[in-house]
């Protein structure tokens, strides 16, 4: 029975990797290598072909609306800024990446109340248009590095961020598998404190937490929130950069936090979506005769999986770009 | 790989199809980079700010910027009655700024081998970038044109075509075909 689920693990991964392509930006002298076609993300295509044309239209419009603030000092146009980053940003982070997958999975992987489903959603989507900021002065103002390869830095850190979410994934369904994860691995290791049979995960009302477990769930979840939101989005990047060229600084920084708020409005969505999915995997894998443990258990052992899968495919897609 | 992925790059297009009185002799695309890209281009590769490009200019964007595309085939593939046809290396490039746009033209020249002429020639193109990290779309105003084709009767047309992305299924893309008759 375990050997079989290492088996599906492992056919996990192999898709990954077999799905993951080469990225790079064809205009900086970088060379694109032809990989494998394989659709692992499940947004009907008509629809990302309207976002992409929708993005277009916005980056249109924001950089019309820069202009007229650098030349103008419009305040007018300075509010159009905000509420169209804002837009932008719930329209990009709907298109792959940005963390949805990680977290939708997480929360699949881990019973939590839906305002944690808001917050890591939230924090993550900031964290990441701070970084960007942090980028854009550092490597552009300060050391005068070439704007593409500037914008172009998510890759370098979103390899390190996926390979600890892969980790974290790992580290879930190896425990799980081995029976000894029930919840938060740590905090029941570290108290000796023992569950009951429903294997509920410290955060859950329904079995008394103890605050060592309690801690843990929370420390967890801000280790996901820092692995996730430390790769920078490379919009929020471009639009700090087209700031930056419009002498528009802290206009610029106002644009990424609208920005910011925007994915976040996106990812908290699915984090909630995740939350809310799980009693009804719970629900499925008991109809399948399993009993509550169990079902908990493997529901568990899918998001994890779910978690390797996607930030192992995030991983080599980066890498593939350095 | 999605990060990374989605569209970064935003480029509206202009596809006019090249004729003689020998038939097809190529494509010349025109590309209208979004002017975030452009901007970034701008301080990347050229000399000034703002106002017009020097020739030096165009070149250091032709060189650092440009030639690089023929790894992935300028992400541009065309069809001969069916057939895919090979493409020359692009002539005629040419660089301009357009307010805070940068514009690419350039031909693509081709050449379909005389065995696969029929007495009426159905000819395609796409450009598509499959790991859609560069979104193309045909510009909105004149984004087909036919030049020196009367004789041949050349016309040209829009359409759109599923295209397979790297990681995202089947996505759309704008495909212009031009139909016209081999000469007598």
């Amino acid at each position: 029975m375990q050997r079989r689920r290492f088996l599906s693990f492992g056919v996990l991964l192999a898709i990954a990797a077999r799905a993951a392509g080469a990225f790079a930006d064809p205009f900086n002298g970088s060379h694109v290598v032809p990989a494998d076609t394989g659709s692992m993300f499940l947004i009907p295509s008509a629809i990302l072909v309207r976002l992409a044309h929708m993005q277009m239209q916005l980056n249109d419009v924001i950089s019309r609306e820069f202009r007229s603030v650098h030349d103008t000092g419009s305040i007018a146009a300075a509010l159009a800024i905000l509420a169209l980053a804002f837009l932008y940003g719930v329209l990009h982070a709907a298109a792959p990446g940005h963390g949805k997958t990680i977290v939708g999975s997480y929360f699949v992987a881990n019973e939590s109340r839906w305002r944690s489903g808001l917050f890591m959603g939230g924090a993550i989507s900031l964290l990441k248009g701070l970084v960007a900021i942090a980028i854009v002065v550092v490597m552009s103002l300060i050391l005068h590095v070439k704007e593409i390869e500037t914008a172009n830095q998510g890759a370098i850190v979103g390899c390190v961020s996926y390979a600890l979410v892969v980790v974290i994934g790992c580290a879930v369904f190896w425990r799980t598998a081995m029976g000894r994860d029930c919840g938060h691995s740590y905090g029941r290791a570290a108290s000796g404190h023992v569950h009951g049979a429903t294997c509920a995960s410290a955060d859950h009302g329904s079995v008394v937490p103890t605050s060592v477990s309690d801690h843990s769930a929370t420390n967890f979840r801000r280790f996901v929130i820092a692995a996730t939101g430390m790769v920078p989005c490379s919009s929020a990047i471009i639009i700090m950069l087209f700031a930056l060229a419009n002498d528009a600084m802290g206009m610029g920084i106002a644009a990424v936090a609208a920005l910011s708020l925007g994915m976040a409005v996106t990812v908290s969505a699915v984090g909630v979506v995740g939350i809310g999915a799980r009693p009804v995997l719970v629900r499925a894998a008991r109809g399948a005769g399993q009993n509550l443990a169990h079902a908990e258990r493997t529901v568990r052992l899918v998001g994890a999986a779910a978690m390797v899968v996607f930030s192992g495919l995030l991983m080599l897609g980066a890498m593939s770009q350095i | 790989m999605a990060a990374q992925a989605h569209p970064h790059i935003f480029i509206k297009q202009n596809v006019v199809a090249l004729f003689d009185p020998s038939g097809l002799t190529g494509f010349r695309l025109t590309w209208r980079f979004d002017p975030m890209y452009s901007s970034m281009m701008r301080a990347d590769f050229v000399s000034t700010k703002g106002g017009p490009l020097t020739p030096a200019d165009v070149k250091n964007l032709h060189d650092k910027s440009f030639v690089d595309l023929e790894d992935v085939h300028y992400f541009t593939t065309v069809t001969f009655n069916g057939k895919p046809l090979p493409l020359d290396t692009p002539t005629n490039f040419s660089a301009t700024a357009d307010g805070g746009t940068i514009v690419y033209t350039f031909d693509i020249p081709v050449r379909p081998d005389p065995h696969d002429l029929r007495p009426e020639n159905v000819v395609a193109i796409t450009v598509f970038d499959p790991s859609y990290y560069v979104y193309y779309e045909l510009a909105s105003d004149n984004p087909v044109a036919v030049t020196s084709g009367t004789a041949l009767k050349a016309a040209c047309g829009a359409s759109v075509v599923w295209r397979d992305s790297i990681g995202w299924g089947r996505v759309h893309s704008d495909l212009v075909t031009c139909t016209y008759h081999s000469p007598r």
